[in-house]
């Protein structure tokens, strides 16, 4: 029978319980309310914040711990397996690195808002046991892939910063009761290079290598093109945490400079590659991943010239971070959530020999339009909100924000409810 | 099966990622097995959507294409998995409706 019991028989034992990946979506959604909501809540921390536990510093690690960390677990332990063309040893490891996720993360943030140290400690032991046993799930697979691809090589690079940083971030946790480091905030700067440029950044960077061209239906980048990216990228790093060690605004400045070549030179690569690609009409998750590309060089073009000091003595490194967090990072993070979320729904809905349901059935278009909408305004006005210090434009920003996190959600739980009414239906 | 090295011309090689695609004796053959993620993809969507294509493709690879049913779906095509002798993943793809 065509399309009948058969169909998927063979994929689905390659799958992981669907269950796996949404769990950390799931989470991941839940996060991105509170770090909306916990920016709003932090707007005045938020508008002067210079480094140091509270508040701002616990919306930040709701961000890149509660949403971007548990969305790259739920994805990356289902798509790279099939990358690397190596299946995942066990599912149990993955249940118990979420439950890790799950409560150090809210113990974690809750300790930095309340300059709580032993929560804090609690947090990051319990944070950092999960991340270095999701480095080792994905590194074994990594190490037993076949052939060595770009994203092999992304990824591999990638989490050896996220070693880095993980050991840097729990020492940095500890120092606030120890102070045995001589100067925390050099290496509060070394952890966040390692965070956002290093770990998020080249997993980003890789990823793009096989979700770009499965989006666009387009040719996938040249090895050329890969080697060179990862080149840039790793003198840029490099040059920022040299700029960091040696307090060098001249390095931290040559970074943020190559940074800039290399992201400019990622976008072109990408822009070329769509407009080879046999899909044209790639809808509103498109909106979110072009913004994502424009952001990337806005910010580092603006951290340098931060760096050159054209600004005066006290350049807002907050902002900064905000269009690289939020207008970069986070926007591509949901963009390409948005394609994948009903993709790997769709695999999971043929089950009992039914014929798997549509993408286009699977997808809720409501949501995510308000999603975008609310996402690019929160983002618009937070932002000139941090640039102008006005706290009031903070916070509006942060609850337009809350609203799109809202929306994002109800995308998801979306998702699964189509797709139970697919497997209920007769 | 009818196999054969060079590509159909109607389906030059650089336009699928470097996929051999011939016409057999039944219908029009992709193999996609040497190629690394994500051409197998690409290949076979780009092969679905070219208006020569017809209604029926025999896809070959090396291990399961578990990303390209729901787009195969989303476009009016089913798989079907066929027996194989030396283990590679054979599906017989064929078009349902004009999606």
């Amino acid at each position: 029978m065509i399309g009948g019991p058969s169909f998927l028989s063979g994929a689905e034992s390659r799958l992981l319980p669907m269950s796996i990946p949404f769990r950390f979506f799931a989470a991941a959604g839940v996060f991105h309310i509170l770090f909306w909501l916990s920016l709003a809540l932090s707007a005045a921390d938020i508008a002067g914040f210079q480094g140091g536990s509270g508040p701002a510093l616990a919306t930040i690690h709701l961000l890149t711990l509660g949403v971007m960390v548990m969305t790259v677990i739920g994805a990356s332990v289902q798509l790279l397996p099939v990358a690397t063309r190596r299946p995942v040893l066990a599912i149990w490891p993955l249940k118990v690195l979420f439950l890790l996720m799950l409560c150090g993360v809210p113990i974690l943030v809750s300790g930095m808002a309340l300059h709580h140290s032993l929560l804090m400690k609690a947090g990051s032991t319990i944070v950092t046991i999960a991340i270095i046993g999701y480095l080792i799930y994905i590194g074994e697979n990594l190490l037993r892939s076949k052939g060595y691809q770009a994203i092999s090589k992304y990824t591999g690079v990638a989490l050896l910063c996220l070693f880095g940083l993980s050991v840097i971030g729990y020492l940095l946790i500890v120092n606030y009761s120890s102070g045995f480091f001589a100067d925390h905030a050099t290496f509060a700067e070394i952890h966040f290079i390692l965070a956002l440029f290093g770990f998020m950044g080249l997993l980003a960077f890789g990823f793009s290598f096989i979700l770009i061209p499965m989006f666009a239906l387009s040719a996938s980048p040249t090895d050329r093109f890969t080697i060179l990216l990862l080149v840039l990228s790793l003198i840029a790093i490099s040059c920022g945490i040299a700029g960091a060690l040696y307090n060098s605004p001249e390095l931290t400045m040559i970074a943020l400079i190559i940074g800039t070549g290399a992201a400019l030179y990622y976008a072109g690569s990408m822009i070329k590659l769509m407009k080879g690609g046999m899909r044209k009409r790639l809808g509103i998750s498109f909106v979110l991943i072009r913004f994502s590309w424009a952001m990337l060089p806005v910010g580092l073009i603006l951290g340098a010239v931060f760096a050159s000091g054209l600004t005066g003595n006290s350049p807002d490194w907050t902002l900064f971070g905000f269009i690289i967090l939020v207008g970069w990072l986070l926007s591509l993070l949901l963009g390409i959530m948005q394609r994948i979320v009903p993709f790997l729904s769709s695999m999971h809905s043929s089950t009992n020999g039914k014929r798997p349901a549509l993408l286009s059935f699977l997808t809720p278009e409501r949501p995510l339009q308000i999603h975008a909408g609310c996402h690019l305004t929160a983002f618009a006005i937070t932002g000139a909100g941090i640039a102008l210090g006005m706290e009031i434009l903070i916070k509006v920003g942060a609850l337009i924000g809350v609203v799109g996190a809202v929306a994002f959600l109800i995308f998801i739980r979306g998702v699964v409810q189509r797709l139970n009414e697919h497997l209920i239906k007769d | 099966m009818t196999t054969c090295t060079e590509n159909d011309p109607e389906f030059p090689s650089d336009d699928f990622m470097g996929a051999r695609i011939w016409r057999g004796s039944d219908c029009l053959h992709i193999d996609v097995s040497t190629l690394h993620a994500p051409d197998p993809f690409v290949a076979t969507m780009r092969l679905i959507l070219h208006p020569a294509v017809g209604d029926q493709i025999i896809f070959h690879n090396d291990r399961d294409p578990v990303h390209l049913y729901p787009e195969l779906l989303e476009k009016g095509w089913i798989a079907e998995p066929m027996p194989s002798e030396d283990g590679s993943f054979i599906l017989n793809l064929i078009r349902v409706t004009n999606s």
